[in-house]
């Protein structure tokens, strides 16, 4: 269900200030005009966070894989024929000098190795749902140390969203960010929080809504500017209605309600025309003609999104907004059977959508405005069924874009050992070592949140040691 | 999809009653039996449901073959009753005789057990408390009989799922008051069978796929639509918003169960709010929802602490809120000028002790099997058994059983056995003075106004705290409170800011859809309203509400929930505003335009290739009727007016009527393609004019 609204907390946020968030910002990068041939202006000091959500809880232990001899015959052996992936195929993350580990990347990954390799991607090894620091011997203790509902899909997926697995009140992270922030985006009507994935509680704030988007723009009324009788009769008269006066204040706030929905459709569909912000179709080209793409636009879903996400961006000034949050969403990571070609196909998609957006935001020469971090319900585990994998726990995510200190896997990774220290049981799922909450406050940092305030993005954040991962520059 | 704490083969049959009958059968046909040989007894006839008054004569009959022939022993809740025979009669019935009746068939092969009666005793109108009371401004008239069409569908909006031709002309032909009673005494329409009908149904064609919780949903809207006990129905969704469980949780794969609590609330309608509180609280469904199931007893080895979660709720949503009211409503303050809370920390700490040792239903004399025939331990069984259907089970080693303090300081003394300490707890709530008034303005809100002057609230709480034969907790006296109001039939609707309220959503697409229900009736003449499901196709919910499925325990929307803007400014709550912004406005109206102009394409159930669509013969006919002669215009004058009493209660402004009708000129004057006069035109415009309808604040706010 979309558009909560929850106003408990919301006293916390009275003492916030705007100029003391502002403060703490840090220097913004100097825009340099000649790395970019762009017509289209944008604000420097901008900012855009993306969520791109793999439901079903993606396979972690199959997207990060150890390279060296002794970690694949491990691996190897461990995951069996049925999971397994050959080490000739692998793209080989190279990492800093002195690291010692080598690890590479799942074979449909080789452009997303590349932004690895290149600086412009960090991975964030062993992330997952934490109520506290923990380990193997409070696990098995169990009760409030514990998250609820540990494996279950609709828990885990808000969990994640929340980052707050002790509360049952449903209010997302990044609602609660686009709460503390929504004061810098004074230009605009439109909320910060744009979903291309329709509900979710990641964006879910105190008081800022998520707004919808498909992959083709906004959501009007069906058939509006259609000049056909008697629809252009029925919506004249539905212009009349929304545009008169009503005693009640009832019937006056739900036709007020009416009149801005149809208003900021309308708007946008203005400010997106293609004439004025490209439709970026030859952006995506390698997503959906090489490698496992399809060469289809519209059948490979991580592009179709970012797509749409990409000509937004390039009009938030038009906008008026200098914040946006956005939510991207792909299912079918839910690999219980058939995972060697399900989660090829899917990492296909990523890789090839990932790479192009990343390319075509610099190409606009907002690369350093622009972070992009995956998230999904939990990891799969390490000894698999039959063909395939069923739901474990702490797993291996990417951040993408300029901003990001890339290059490094940042946390450790798990002990693969089944029944080892970090498993909580006997077939490899993995007790995270990085919370949800250390993941997320790197991000709102770097979105502008300072130290003092976050808690009020991530409440538990005071239960972490490490309220800044570093991965951002 | 969830956590199961459940292995598969743990779960105890549905069925388990039936099943053990028909294996007990089996045997004796199977075995090569002599002729006298004994036969097990079979319930061939089981008792049958009723709602009656107080002191009413009341007959259950049964029947059951058997050899030798059965003896035969009654039931109440479980507890035996004297008659011997295979008839029961109560005489001079009180609410105290309401509960679920069952026989019990006995010889000496083994005993049978008939599907339970459930008695409904409703308290007789006659001695019911209502009050007549003038509102503060003096000046409300109130007639208690519907005088014309637009008064009973106003009424009817308020008090059922919407007016339908036959449901007014039903009301014209009474009072409010004698339509109410006769709702009260209505047997119940149940959502169980239903869905397991149509799990049935689906499992038949997919293995493994039982629908989920698309049955449940489909039960709602047939029911909804098409079940005679409106009121009753109408009253089980307010308390599904007030005992809220959600299928977005771990519930998600039990249709059955949460059918099974629905129907908890479709029983106790109009039964006694008590009694409904110890349902609710022993429902497994809820026990899952808010963590009381499985809650343990402090473990001083490593610390744990029971689970503060239900405790909390329960008071905080269920029973008492977190401020102490005044008889109409209102906040009790202290000298200070600030609330004074109903409970403490310390009482939620305490209640969570007293719901622990809670687990899933297990009788020591009949306990589950494992797969290997072997029964199951208590103690396995309150870790990791299951059963959707039944009542929790207390366990001793698993419940607290030390002296508490629970909120008005009552204790709750160790030497009590947990089922003891539950009823205390429960009935130290129920008692509490705020009950009255916190449902009564919930309940005043989900069917009349949002905003109800002290006044109201007060008369409502009254009847709650007393029926007139003394009993508290009497729901049907309270509905019937709120509904025969003068406040909820003010003549003056729209000259102040605070009557009125916006509908829910579901209550807004029920009221289209029985005033025309969708067609071909392809399941017989009262039509087979699941079909609407198809018009939402997957994931087959409305996205702002939908049955048992809010995102959270506080409801799709809270009762004290200000729309910021003009609304907070004016003082007033606008609970349903919560879930209506840009995103639902469009969904919602985009969702009427395809109700309106399309053929909706049947997925569910199994007919391909056939589409279904609203009945909207009626308005047709009435737009083109040929006697008595109208003109055009006056035809569609007609129309618009038919269209404000069937739709909105005789409340349509002369501002919305005339842009409907300058629109049909609009339509019929077009430059290019003019809606002529043709039979498909016509049909055009009854659509384009229910679309505006549909559209308007007339018909999305209730007054």
């Amino acid at each position: 269900m979309n558009t909560r609204r929850e106003f408990i907390g919301q006293a916390t946020c009275a003492g916030f200030s705007l100029a003391g968030m502002l403060s703490t910002m840090g220097t913004l990068r100097l825009f340099n005009a000649s790395l970019s041939a762009q017509t289209i202006p944008f604000d420097t000091d901008f900012k855009a966070l993306i969520c791109l959500f793999q439901y079903g809880g993606n396979d972690g232990n199959n997207l990060i894989i150890p390279m060296d001899a002794s970690g694949y015959a491990a691996y190897a052996t461990a995951r069996g024929a049925a999971l397994a992936l050959p080490s000739t195929n692998l793209n080989a993350l190279t990492l800093p000098a002195g690291d010692g580990r080598s690890f590479g990347l799942h074979p449909s990954m080789p452009r997303l190795a590349g932004l690895f390799n290149t600086g412009k991607a960090a991975a964030i090894a062993n992330v997952g749902t934490l109520v506290g620091p923990l380990d193997k011997t409070k696990y098995k203790k169990g009760g409030a140390g514990v998250p609820p509902y540990l494996f279950s899909h609709s828990d885990q997926q808000v969990q994640w969203q929340t980052s707050v697995p002790d509360s049952p009140l449903k209010v997302g992270w990044g609602g609660r960010l686009a709460d503390m922030t929504q004061a810098l985006n004074t230009g605009s009507q439109i909320s910060m929080n744009l979903s291309l994935a329709g509900e979710n509680y990641f964006q879910v704030g105190n008081d800022v809504f998520q707004y919808p988007l498909n992959t083709s723009g906004s959501i009007g009324l069906t058939n509006y500017t259609s000049t056909s009788t008697p629809t252009k009769q029925q919506y004249a008269a539905v212009q009349a209605v929304v545009g008169h006066s009503y005693g009640h204040v009832f019937e006056q706030e739900y036709v007020n309600v009416m009149d801005r929905a149809i208003g900021n459709d309308t708007l946008l569909k203005g400010i997106l025309d293609p004439s004025k912000i490209p439709l970026y179709n030859e952006k995506f080209v390698a997503s959906t003609t090489s490698g496992l793409g399809t060469a289809n636009p519209t059948l490979n879903p991580v592009a179709s999104q970012l797509r749409m996400i990409l000509r937004m961006i390039a009009a938030q000034k038009a906008l008026g907004m200098k914040r946006q949050i956005y939510f991207a969403a792909v299912g079918g990571y839910d690999t219980h059977d058939n995972q060697l070609t399900g989660q090829a196909k899917l990492l296909g998609q990523l890789d090839n959508g990932l790479a192009d957006f990343n390319q075509a935001v610099a190409d606009l020469g907002m690369a350093n405005n622009v972070t992009t971090f995956t998230a999904s319900d939990f990891s799969r585990t390490y000894a698999g069924n039959i063909t395939g994998s069923d739901h474990a726990w702490g797993n291996h995510h990417f951040v993408t874009g300029g901003a990001v200190k890339g290059g490094q896997i940042y946390g450790n990774m798990p002990d693969l050992t089944l029944g080892g220290p970090n498993d909580t049981g006997s077939r490899g799922s993995w007790i995270p070592g990085i919370s949800t909450d250390e993941y997320s406050a790197t991000l709102a940092k770097w979105f502008g949140i300072s130290p003092g305030n976050m808690a009020m993005v991530l409440p538990n954040i005071g239960r972490f040691a490490q309220p800044d991962l570093g991965f951002m520059l | 999809m969830n956590i199961s704490l459940t292995p598969f083969w743990r779960r105890q049959p549905q069925n388990s009653s039936l099943l053990t009958a028909l294996v007990t059968v089996g045997f004796s046909l199977l075995g090569a039996i002599p002729a006298r040989a004994q036969v097990a007894p079979v319930i061939t006839v089981s008792p049958i449901s009723q709602s009656v008054f107080v002191g009413s004569t009341v007959t259950f009959t049964a029947a059951a073959t058997g050899t030798p022939t059965p003896t035969y022993r009654w039931y109440r809740n479980g507890v035996s009753l004297p008659a011997i025979s295979t008839t029961l009669t109560l005489t001079g019935v009180t609410a105290n005789d309401t509960g679920n009746y069952t026989m019990v068939a006995s010889n000496s092969t083994n005993t049978a057990t008939s599907k339970p009666a459930f008695l409904n005793v409703v308290t007789s109108p006659s001695t019911a408390i209502v009050s007549f009371t003038i509102g503060d401004d003096g000046n409300w008239e109130y007639s208690p009989i519907p005088t014309n069409e637009a008064l009973a569908g106003r009424f009817l909006i308020q008090a059922s799922f919407g007016p339908s031709a036959a449901s007014v002309a039903d009301l014209l032909s009474t009072s409010y008051a004698g339509w109410i009673d006769t709702q009260l005494v209505m047997p119940p329409s149940f959502h169980l069978p239903y869905v397991r009908a149509r799990a049935t149904e689906y499992l038949n064609r997919k293995s493994g796929d039982d629908g989920y919780q698309k049955p449940r949903q489909e039960a709602w809207w047939q029911n909804a639509i098409v079940a005679p006990d409106q009121l009753r129905q109408r009253m089980a969704f307010a308390l599904s918003q007030i005992l809220v469980i959600s299928q977005d949780s771990n519930l998600d794969d039990d249709n059955d169960g949460v059918a099974a609590y629905y129907d908890i609330l479709v029983r106790n309608a109009f039964g006694n709010y008590r009694q409904l509180l110890e349902e609710v609280t022993l429902s497994p469904m809820m026990g899952t929802y808010l963590s009381m199931i499985r809650n343990q007893k402090p473990n001083v080895t490593t610390g744990q602490q029971p689970d503060e979660n239900y405790a909390r709720e329960i008071m905080q949503l269920f029973t008492i809120g977190l401020s102490q009211l005044n008889l109409d409503g209102s906040v009790q303050l202290d000298s200070g000028g600030a609330p004074i809370p109903t409970y403490t920390q310390a009482d939620i700490v305490g209640l969570a002790h007293v719901f622990t040792g809670w687990g899933p239903y297990y009788d020591p004399a009949n306990p589950p099997k494992k797969d290997n025939g072997t029964s199951e331990t208590s103690n396995n069984w309150f870790r990791y058994g299951w059963d959707p259907l039944r009542p929790l089970t207390f366990y001793t080693n698993y419940g607290d059983l030390q002296t508490r303090t629970i909120v008005g300081g009552v204790t709750v003394a160790s030497t009590l056995t947990g089922p003891q300490r539950m009823k205390l707890a429960l009935d130290t709530l129920f008692n509490h003075p705020n009950v009255g008034p916190f449902l009564a303005r919930q309940l005043i809100q989900r069917f009349v106004t949002s905003n109800p002057t002290p006044a109201y609230i007060s008369r409502v709480a009254t009847a709650f705290n007393n029926n007139g034969s003394g009993l508290r907790g009497d729901l049907g006296a309270t509905i019937r409170a709120i509904l025969v109001d003068p406040e909820a039939h003010r003549a003056d609707p729209l000259a102040d800011n605070q009557y009125g309220k916006l509908t829910e959503p579901l209550l807004r697409m029920s009221r289209i859809l029985r005033a025309f229900p969708p067609t071909p009736r392809i399941y017989g003449a009262s039509g087979d309203n699941r079909l609407f499901l198809n018009l939402l196709s997957y994931p087959y919910y409305m996205d702002e509400q939908s049955p048992l499925f809010s995102p959270t325990v506080f409801n799709f929307f809270k009762p004290g929930f200000a729309k910021p803007g003009a609304i907070t400014t004016a003082g007033l709550v606008s609970p349903e505003f919560q879930i209506y912004d840009d995103v639902t406005a469009m969904q919602e109206s985009n969702r009427n335009y395809t109700l309106i102009y399309s053929n909706i394409t049947v997925t569910e159930p199994v007919p391909t290739g056939m589409t279904i669509k609203l009945d909207l013969s009626e308005p047709l006919a009435i737009l083109t009727a040929t006697t008595p002669v109208r003109t055009r215009a006056e035809a569609q004058a007609v129309l618009v007016e038919y269209f404000n009493q069937r739709l909105l209660g005789g409340m349509m402004s002369a501002f919305l009527r005339q842009k409907i009708l300058d629109s049909f000129t609009a339509a019929a004057t077009a430059a290019s393609n003019p809606l002529t006069y043709t039979s498909a035109n016509e049909l055009k415009r009854v659509q384009m004019g229910l679309y505006l309808v549909m559209f308007s604040p007339e018909f999305n706010v209730q007054h």
